[in-house]
């Protein structure tokens, strides 16, 4: 094998990513639109169209799900009794595992 | 006896009547007739016959003598020769009118002295003979042209001569001008008793010119005085005079005869050349109006008027469009043309030295009155001009903003001529002949084609002439794939390109204090288009329907989106440049975002809101991208192994961008990955509950190589491509085999990502190894230059081998859902749009998942509808009936 003689330095490396939410489902139940999109009538995906996981593990954009408990209390996929999950399910991979 | 003695005497009577007849004399006087003579001849009641005998002697005295004698003047001219000597043709011409008229009018003068005496005003056609013997006259001569012999030309060359002599002596008489002015060439008349020299108005020097030289007939000996006999320069003479002492009661006609005699010298004093010619000309038209040879006059005439305009026009005017010229042709028309019409006509209501003394004859018939020709040659002005404007349109309207002089002229012309049909064919004609065609490109079609809404829009602000016009242009953009794309390049590029740019950003009915901001840039060419654009119809015209009242405000814009019908389409294409800007080679990094949000302001004007939410957001997930960068950076502590200061990454919010590329399992080089894999896991701790999704074959690298001692500083690739290079420098030499399994990518694709490397030298290929393997060149070929060429290629060479592999991928998804979406159509007949996307969304998971936007899924159905395999009616879409 001949030496190398190719020395390549990484000057500046752009990547490209897209972020989704760590939900099992893609859509919102209530109003069909991807939950890494914008629920209707907010400004845009991620901060303006926060997520919110229900304990029966249903998740909904939470303007779409504010709007449905103003009437109802049970979640509208699988009739139970909704109540907020405390937090997301944890990531897989956690910064305590790097390295 | 008796009867022979009065046989006798008839006999001599008659003969002595009409040896008496024939004594005509020219300049007519009347003959005498003995009053016994004639006793006897009515006293025999052969009265009539007498005359009718006259008559007859006088018909065939014209058919055999006069008119031989008068075409017998032109027996030179045969074959074209009146072209070669105009003045030798004008003089002929005036010379044998001068001859012929004035038999004629010996003639009449006799044959009324005649009827007179003879018949004593009892002969029930007295009076009717002589008009009728002048028409005979007329209709001989022009029967009997001779053969070879252009007789219209030669008229219409008589006509010419004295126009130009007309103007020569308008130049003249014209109150002298700068002394600047001077500068033309000398006018020498024949006797060099004076030279003049005046200066021709500027727009008029053709004829000016042409009049100087007309009037110098110097050596060539073509001078009135050469050409004609002595008798007709002394009747000439004698003309002039009587006109020039009063005589005439003309003075006041608007027709200057002045006359310059020096000295007094009166009526021997040589007259000028100019105005002997003059008087000649007077002299003729008065003849022609006498014995009322109507069709002598007009028809040459008219021609000569039409063909003088015609070429007036197209000397002056053609391709002139940056100052207003109609005017200048009306001036023109009425400061030479109508004074010379004037003269004619005053010449023919002249009584002096015409006519035959005393004669009892309707007055003469004279050509049409000044007025009329006024109105029909305006008329002819417009027309022509107006042609000449409607076959030069197109040359107008690449010019255009400095075209509107033509422009406003043509408009005019339209208001008189209405020619709008023929303006609008000429004009598709020529857009389809010049402008649509494979060569031009499509940037150029869309510039030219603002100009022609421009245009059109100053010219006829209904737009119904557009309509017309446009059509098959919208129907080419249509046809042309990067359309859209450039529309928006152009709104985006406008800062480069002002012209383009500012007229579609600047006409919004509510954009005007922005359009100030975001085209301020583009000042010399946007205000008179601003000027041209707030321009509005007036209100009767307010209730035309939306594209209507579009196309009648000149709205570019609207008249460009309406090409295609929707303005989704408009704006997801404005959407993936912006994608392409910010992921491009460039990087985010030298993206300028501030720029880019005022489009967006400026967009969203025209569009509204919501149809740019997206966008908006795909600029603020740059910024938030930076930020979060940022924080992370500082999170995290620098590490072995990694690119820290040089990696940052551009999160995307996935559902408000165009369709990206999946990452077709690639792997970048080891080195990255931990970058990338740090980050995420940095992300998903900082932004919980969120994580990242990587598009590894999207983004930018820049980088610098060094091969066998020489450096190759900032070159720009796609993160495959660096990959394979960082490979490299791993190891020099790798099997096409191995190394794409290394990457997670196919054969074939990896040879088209190095082929980008191979072109460069930086990478061979080992020739006889057993399988594709390539190796690190031992050296670079062409060191420094190499490295300016590779910055020039890297930008496109790399975005091509990329986007091709995206169609590729694209197509092999596109087939996979096509399949689907006429199987779910075939079952559940029409669906609208969100259906079939919900739907696809539902089904298709697993391996092959769905995951386009619902433009994206519009796009498509839209494409399957063009191709014929779909329907789409009432906002659902359905299989074509012809398939199911």
């Amino acid at each position: 094998m001949a030496p190398p003689g190719l020395k390549v330095t990484v000057k500046r490396w752009s990547a490209v990513a897209s972020w989704t939410w760590t939900a099992d489902d893609d859509v919102c139940g209530i109003c069909h639109m991807a939950l890494d999109g914008c629920a209707p009538g907010a400004a845009g995906p991620g901060d303006d169209s926060p997520v919110v996981w229900g304990k029966c593990a249903h998740n909904f954009h939470l303007l779409c799900i504010s709007t449905w408990l103003q009437s109802k209390t049970s979640c509208p996929i699988c009739r139970r009794n909704w109540e907020f999950a405390p937090s997301a399910p944890p990531p897989s991979a956690t910064l305590a595992e790097d390295g | 006896m008796a009867t022979a003695a009065s046989e006798a005497a008839l006999d001599a009577s008659w003969n002595a009547v009409v040896a008496a007849f024939a004594r005509r004399t020219v300049p007519p006087t009347p003959p005498r007739f003995d009053a016994s003579a004639l006793g006897v001849v009515r006293s025999a009641g052969a009265a009539e016959l007498l005359v009718e005998l006259c008559t007859e002697q006088v018909r065939s005295d014209i058919a055999e003598r006069l008119v031989p004698a008068f075409w017998q003047k032109f027996e030179w001219a045969r074959a074209g020769g009146a072209a070669r000597s105009p003045r030798r043709a004008q003089c002929a011409f005036f010379a044998a009118v001068h001859d012929i008229v004035g038999e004629l009018s010996a003639h009449a003068a006799a044959l009324l002295a005649l009827e007179g005496q003879l018949l004593g005003g009892s002969g029930a056609r007295e009076g009717a003979r002589v008009p009728q013997l002048l028409l005979h006259a007329h209709s001989l001569l022009l029967v009997r042209v001779p053969p070879g012999l252009d007789y219209t030309l030669l008229a219409v060359t008589f006509w010419d001569q004295s126009f130009r002599d007309h103007c020569a002596h308008l130049a003249r008489h014209r109150p002298r001008r700068a002394p600047a002015r001077a500068a033309e060439p000398c006018e020498r008349d024949s006797d060099g008793e004076e030279s003049e020299s005046e200066g021709e108005e500027e727009e008029e020097g053709g004829d000016g010119e042409e009049a100087a030289v007309m009037d110098a007939p110097g050596a060539s000996g073509d001078g009135l005085r050469a050409l004609l006999t002595p008798a007709h320069v002394s009747s000439v003479e004698a003309f002039a005079f009587a006109r020039a002492s009063g005589a005439s009661a003309h003075a006041a006609d608007g027709v200057p005869m002045e006359v310059e005699d020096e000295g007094g010298s009166g009526r021997d004093g040589r007259r000028s050349e100019l105005e002997l010619r003059l008087a000649a000309f007077s002299l003729c038209c008065a003849q022609l109006a006498r014995v009322r040879w109507t069709a002598f006059v007009e028809e040459p005439l008219q021609l000569l008027l039409c063909a003088r305009l015609r070429a007036h026009i197209h000397t002056t005017c053609s391709a002139q469009f940056g100052r207003r010229q109609l005017e200048r042709v009306l001036g023109w028309l009425s400061r030479q043309l109508l004074p010379w019409l004037d003269a004619i006509s005053a010449a023919a209501d002249a009584r002096v030295g015409v006519g035959w003394a005393g004669a009892p004859l309707p007055p003469p018939r004279r050509p049409a009155p000044p007025s009329v020709w006024a109105v029909r040659l305006t008329q002819f002005v417009h027309e022509t001009f107006g042609s000449l404007r409607s076959a030069e349109l197109f040359d107008i309207v690449c010019d255009f903003p400095d075209s509107r002089a033509a422009l406003l002229d043509l408009a005019l012309c339209l208001r008189h001529t209405h020619q709008h049909a023929q303006l609008a064919a000429s004009l598709r004609a020529a857009l389809e002949n010049r402008l649509l065609r494979p060569g031009v490109a499509t940037a150029q079609v869309l510039q030219l084609y603002i100009q022609t809404i421009q245009a059109l829009h100053l010219l006829d602000p209904t737009g119904l002439l557009l309509q017309r016009v446009s059509a098959p242009v919208c129907d080419y953009l249509q046809r042309r794939t990067d359309t859209v794309h450039q529309i928006v390049k152009s709104i985006i590029d406008n800062a480069a390109a002002p012209e383009l740019g500012a007229p579609l950003l600047a006409d919004g009915d509510g954009a005007d204090s922005d359009a100030d901001g975001s085209a301020g840039g583009g000042g010399r060419a946007a205000a008179p288009l601003d000027a041209a654009l707030r321009w509005r119809p007036l209100a009767a015209d307010a209730d035309i329907a939306g594209s209507a009242a579009a196309r009648a405000r000149g709205d570019v814009l609207s008249m460009l989106v309406s090409i295609y019908g929707s303005r989704e389409v408009f704006v997801s294409e404005y959407r993936a440049m912006l994608a392409d800007k910010i992921l491009g080679p460039a990087g985010a990094r030298a993206f300028d975002a501030d720029h880019e949000r005022k489009n967006i302001e400026s967009l969203k004007v025209r569009f509204g809101e919501a149809a740019l939410q997206q966008c908006e957001v795909m600029l603020r997930d740059l910024t938030e991208s930076r930020r979060v960068g940022r924080v992370l950076g500082e999170a995290a502590a620098p590490r072995e192994g990694t690119l820290d200061g040089a990696f940052n990454v551009t999160v995307l919010s996935r559902s408000c961008w165009p369709a990206l590329p999946d990452d077709e399992g690639l792997a970048i080089h080891p080195t990255v990955e931990r970058s990338l894999s740090r980050f995420e896991r940095l992300y998903a701790h900082h932004k919980s509950p969120r994580k990242l999704v990587w598009k590894r074959s999207l983004g930018a690298v820049k980088l610098d190589l060094e091969i066998g001692g020489v450096t190759v500083c900032d070159v720009v690739c796609t993160p495959a491509q660096a990959t394979i290079l960082l490979h490299f420098a791993d190891e020099g030499r790798w099997a096409l085999r191995q190394l794409a399994e290394k990457m997670g990518v196919d054969a074939t694709a990896l040879r088209r990502k190095m082929s980008h490397w191979l072109s460069r030298g930086y990478l061979v290929e080992v020739e006889g190894a057993a399988e594709a393997t390539f190796e690190v060149a031992a050296h670079l070929g062409g060191g420094g230059q190499e490295l300016a060429q590779a910055h020039d290629d890297d930008d496109g060479g790399g975005d091509a081998a990329g986007s091709a592999a995206d169609a590729l991928e694209r197509e092999k998804e596109t087939g996979v859902l096509t399949a689907f979406i006429s199987n779910m159509l075939t079952n559940l007949g029409a669906l609208p749009l969100s259906r079939i996307h919900t739907m696809l969304k539902m089904f298709l998971s697993g391996t092959r998942k769905y995951d386009q936007s619902e433009a994206q899924l519009d796009a498509l159905l839209m494409r399957l509808v063009e191709e014929d395999k779909l329907e789409f009616a009432a906002g659902k879409f359905s299989l074509k009936a012809a398939q199911t």
